[in-house]
């Protein structure tokens, strides 16, 4: 029985990695432009927190697009990214609701913010998948 | 050389031997990546909802990116 193919994989979170950060960076752009919220710490701080939140979330939504393989959404690369990333929000969110129901005055939903978040997340959709189309897993090996 | 049972049984022992550590590698790979995907989970919803109780400084940290992403805050 042949061992399963790792580079692939481990590309996969490599290119989250990097496709995470910059998309966590443009995030913080992004929300500058949109003034859906206007921050409260200063740009060096927000360049490394946005940067290791958007790592982790770019890593994760990458790892499940390795883990799916070649199964995708109506066969395509693009549509299973964006389900993918706009889920993991979604799910996210979700239990955010669970948080309001449970303190509504502490975690109080913001309309604007959820839009951003929500196009957000498609965004990453797009910059993962468009990583993967145009540097595919083993295409340097 | 024509192979004698016993070459044959020693063949069949050593595919046997083979395919029990490529399975027990494919499945550590397996537990590494579910670790992983774990962890990495486990870093969203902290950094998502702020949880200072996991790890210290988190609520205040990650203030604005949580803010930015629509998720409920203060």
């Amino acid at each position: 029985m042949p061992l399963a193919p790792r580079k692939p994989l481990t590309d996969f979170f490599l290119r989250g990695a990097w496709v995470g950060i910059l998309w966590g960076w443009a995030t913080l752009g992004i929300n500058a432009l949109t003034g859906a919220f206007v921050t409260e710490h200063p740009l060096a701080s927000n360049l490394v927190m946005f940067g290791a939140g958007g790592l982790l979330t770019g890593m994760f939504v990458a790892g499940l697009m390795g883990l799916l393989g070649e199964r995708r959404v109506y066969g395509s690369l693009w549509l299973t990214a964006l389900a993918l990333s706009a889920g993991t929000w979604l799910a996210l969110r979700l239990a955010g609701v669970a948080l309001t129901f449970s303190d509504p005055r502490r975690y109080h939903p913001d309309g604007p913010q959820s839009a951003q978040g929500l196009a957000l997340a498609l965004g990453l959709g797009v910059m993962l998948a468009a990583a993967t189309r145009f540097f595919p897993p083993c295409k340097r090996y | 050389m024509r192979d004698t049972p016993e070459l044959i049984g020693m063949e069949n022992t050593v595919d046997t031997k083979m395919e029990q550590i490529q399975t027990g590698a494919v499945s550590l790979r397996g537990i590494g990546i579910a670790l992983l995907m774990a962890m990495l989970f486990g870093g969203m919803v902290v950094a998502e909802y702020g949880l200072d109780g996991v790890v210290p400084g988190a609520h205040d940290g990650m203030h604005d990116y949580r803010h930015a992403n629509g998720m409920p805050c203060h």
